[in-house]
């Protein structure tokens, strides 16, 4: 990062691939994390073909056999939370907004934040080579809980587990690094006047769940070396026999993967924020309230994690603690559902495509939401645990967490990053597309969890309670739908690259919006801000009564309607 | 400097004047982590310690506790000489602080030297990573801390070596500080569970 | 009121007993210093995290009152 780069002519290389300007960087996140999420998308079709139809050749996989199964819905699981989730709603929008948002040229460390990537993007290759080492992939499922991973033998992935194991870490490694970068900048590099109440609630999000992440990342990595040392060196950290404790890693992966949980769903929720705000022409309902919910549920998220290993041999007097907490912590979230809706109450809305994405991410999780009442009463859980329930649960908070919370922002941000406007009605046709056949998987998946359906089985042909025709059925048409929502996102792919080259050309500030990145032109130059801008307000005056137009940018001068008002 | 001039310049970014420094934040939140990390097996060392009816496990050689103590001594008088080192550079005595520096960076290398100098006697007795679950806790822990003190040391050592006449870009001095102070205030700690418990 | 009083003390009494008492059939391990030191840690990792950062908070918060505000903002 000298000076000198502004004036020569920047390579190809300089400019796409070694780049330390955020907003390249945002973009391999983007890429890379939607590259990861098509073989995701690949996997749970070929498993899902043969639950549905047990023992028939997969089109375009083959045979599915027991250890491939194990496999696919193990790397599913950990592509999917990991290399999309991840590096799309943090890394990538975290990128790309946090300088332009709050009216800086790039991150305060541009080098940490390219090594970041780089580590990220070696991960991912570790991770898609353990696909193709002998044996396969790693299918001791996400959680990779010993002995089953610790032990070759039993997962009979002697190569695969530990490249999984590898290449999580390197993953944190790469987030870590990114989250330090966020902290610091959101901290240090805040245009003169923007206070902390003027932030735009998508970066106060991305930024706790970077802090969340910090926090909880230390004994995942320290569970993760030690797990690598009993698979490599043969050490005893998780095996009885030597005088280990396999229930050790169960602690140490569920006090990071429960506040993960939330470090995914607080920058949707920030996401979905913002959107609200901008279409509903309405000043944001409760921004403290919004804050400090997020803050209760930061504080929170550290004492629930273990809901998860209620039947796993921890103590009842544990578990009811944990009961409690779980239970507590839907309070703060409900919280930001209220105040989202109270945003919306006599608003006249336009739905656009962005906004709809951000009202049915409301209406999903709100659904996954509430089922996770039931598995976080420590007794309803004993008969719960480990069903398709389960499965169904969490869909119905990482679907509309990952992906209605990315399709939200690539829509409502596809013109600030590449300059075109997306097409709308291609887009509705994918909105709908994608919401109906969600719906029509995971509603037959709750069913198939009640009537007692286990995880991780790859077929129910043995099983005589479960392989009746009718809950066949129910999984015939969990596998139809899925078909149908993965088809209608080539729709998506189609008008993302053909808006990029040929769609409308975008104007500055298309959804007359408040905030700093909608004052530079589309795409932002490098650098972003030809003159860095000033803030005076808070970015949700939308509608002011004083004011001929209804928005009201946060780096117009003017008096600031906070402050008037007191 | 503000301006598209100078684009990317870090010093543009903090056009507000940080009340902190953008380094000593970044430090301080990656403490934050490995505090976290070594939380973890300090944790893992005591379920596994309880487990265990004997402590340590019969067949195992016992640890060396008195030359380790005299070592816990070096490396606090490192991290102390540090702080000195910090106070003089503070009043642009920069002379002084280099040599204080040095000091610290001595004095953390030969806390390294005899750490390595007792593993190699304790590999010779039989304490190995796989010879027990004693001995895996004993060099995941302790040898995860020496990786940190030697990460550490580099870096003051190339602190130690660019360290001019007008002294040495602060940012850099003050997260090397932070991060050698996690590495000093840690051990101890570490000392106590591992050796006397 | 103090018929009250002594049935809550009985009931406290009880619930203190029932703790005791109560069987753990899942716990994998019979030792009391196993299910201390899983108490200890939990309460170890849930209390770090949130102390540190709440510890930075208020670092950060005095510092930025010994700060005069910045002007031109």
């Amino acid at each position: 990062m000298s000076e000198a780069h502004t004036h020569h002519e920047m390579s190809f290389w300089e400019k796409y691939v070694f780049s330390t300007d955020h907003k390249i960087i945002g973009f391999q996140y983007m890429f890379t994390g939607l590259f990861m999420a098509l073989i995701g998308g690949f996997f749970v079709y070929v498993f899902r073909m043969q639950l549905a139809f047990p023992g028939i050749d997969v089109p375009g996989f083959g045979h599915v056999s027991e250890l491939a199964y194990n496999s696919l819905v193990t790397n599913h699981g950990t592509i999917m939370i990991f290399w999309f989730a991840m590096p799309v709603l943090i890394a990538a929008f975290g990128n790309f907004l946090i300088p332009l948002m709050i009216g800086a040229d790039d991150m305060v460390f541009p080098r940490i934040n390219r090594l970041s990537y780089q580590i990220f993007l070696l991960s991912a290759l570790v991770l898609i080579a353990s696909f193709f080492v002998p044996n396969g992939g790693f299918g001791g499922s996400w959680t990779a809980y010993p002995p089953l991973s610790a032990e070759a033998q039993y997962n009979a992935t002697p190569l695969g587990a530990p490249m999984w194991v590898i290449a999580v870490g390197l993953e944190f490694v790469a987030f870590l690094l990114g989250g330090i970068n966020f902290i610091t900048t959101l901290m240090n590099a805040r245009a003169p006047g923007m206070k902390m109440y003027d932030i735009p609630i998508v970066l106060w999000m991305i930024v706790i769940a970077s802090i969340l992440f910090m926090c909880s990342v230390g004994p995942l990595l320290a569970g993760a070396i030690m797990l690598l040392f009993d698979q490599l060196i043969g050490t005893g950290f998780y095996n009885p026999a030597h005088g280990g404790d396999p229930l050790l890693w169960q602690h140490l992966f569920w006090f990071f993967g429960h506040p993960e949980v939330y470090v995914v769903l607080l920058p949707a929720m920030g996401i979905v924020a913002e959107i609200m705000a901008v279409f509903a022409r309405k000043k944001l309902f409760g921004y403290k309230t919004i804050l400090y919910s997020v803050f209760a549920t930061g504080i929170l998220s550290f004492v629930v994690w273990a809901h998860h290993q209620f039947i796993a041999g921890i103590d009842p007097r544990m578990a009811n603690l944990f009961t409690v907490t779980t239970l507590i912590i839907s309070v703060p979230i409900a919280e930001l559902c209220f105040v989202y809706i109270a945003t919306l109450y006599g608003a006249s809305i336009t739905f656009s495509t962005p906004m709809l994405w951000a009202l049915a991410f409301m209406a999903e999780f709100l659904i996954g939401g509430v089922t996770g009442i039931f598995l976080g009463a420590s007794g309803l859980d004993v008969y719960y645990h480990d069903t398709y329930f389960v499965v169904a649960h969490f869909h119905y908070t990482f679907v509309p967490i990952a992906i209605i919370g990315f399709y939200a922002g690539i829509t409502y941000w596809f013109p600030k990053m590449f300059g075109r406007m997306l097409n709308e009605y291609w887009g509705k046709v994918h909105f709908w597309g994608t919401i109906i056949p969600f719906n029509f998987i995971f509603i037959p998946l709750f069913i198939l969890g009640a009537a007692g359906q286990h995880r991780r089985i790859s077929g129910y042909v043995h099983f005589p309670d479960l392989y009746t025709q009718d809950l066949q059925n129910l999984r015939i048409i969990a596998t139809v739908s899925l078909i149908a929502m993965l088809a209608f996102q080539v729709v998506f792919i189609v008008n993302m690259v053909y808006s990029w080259f040929r769609g409308k050309k975008a104007e500055i500030n298309p959804w007359k919006a408040n905030t700093l990145e909608w004052t530079v032109p589309s795409p932002p130059p490098h650098g972003n801000f030809a003159e860095f801008p000033t803030v005076y307000r808070g970015p949700y005056e939308y509608s002011h009564p004083d004011r001929e137009v209804d928005y009201w940018p946060q780096n117009e001068p003017g008096p600031d309607p906070a402050k008037s008002r007191k | 400097m503000s301006g598209p001039q100078s684009v990317g310049s870090p010093r543009t970014l903090t056009r507000t004047g940080p009340v902190i420094p953008s380094s000593l934040l970044a430090m301080v939140a990656l403490v934050l982590t490995e505090i976290m990390l070594f939380a973890a097996l300090i944790s893992s060392f005591l379920i596994v310690k309880a487990d265990a009816s004997i402590w340590p496990p019969l067949g195992q050689p016992r640890l060396p506790v008195i030359v380790t103590a005299v070592n816990t001594g070096f490396l606090l008088g490192s991290g102390f000489m540090f702080f000195l080192a910090n106070r003089r550079f503070r009043v642009g005595d920069f002379p002084a602080s280099r040599k204080l520096m040095g000091m610290a960076v001595f004095l953390g290398g030969v806390f390294v030297a005899v750490q390595g100098y007792e593993w190699s006697k304790l590999l010779g007795f039989g304490l190995t990573v796989t010879s027990s679950i004693y001995g895996s806790f004993f060099y995941l822990i302790i040898g995860f801390h020496a990786l940190h003190a030697v990460g550490a040391l580099v870096a003051m050592l190339h602190l130690f070596l660019t360290f001019g006449p007008q002294g040495q870009s602060a940012s850099r001095f003050l997260g090397t500080q932070v991060f050698w102070y996690f590495v000093v205030g840690i051990w101890p700690i570490l000392y106590y569970l591992v050796y006397l418990s | 009121m103090k018929g009250n009083s002594i049935i809550v003390l009985m009931c406290c009494i009880l619930l203190a007993g029932l703790a005791q008492a109560d069987a753990c059939p899942v716990c994998f391990s019979a030792k009391d210093e196993t299910r201390l030191a899983f108490y200890f840690s939990t309460a170890l990792l849930s209390i770090l995290p949130l102390s540190m950062v709440g510890g930075v908070i208020f670092w950060i918060r005095t510092r930025f009152k010994r700060v005069p505000p910045q002007t031109g903002a």
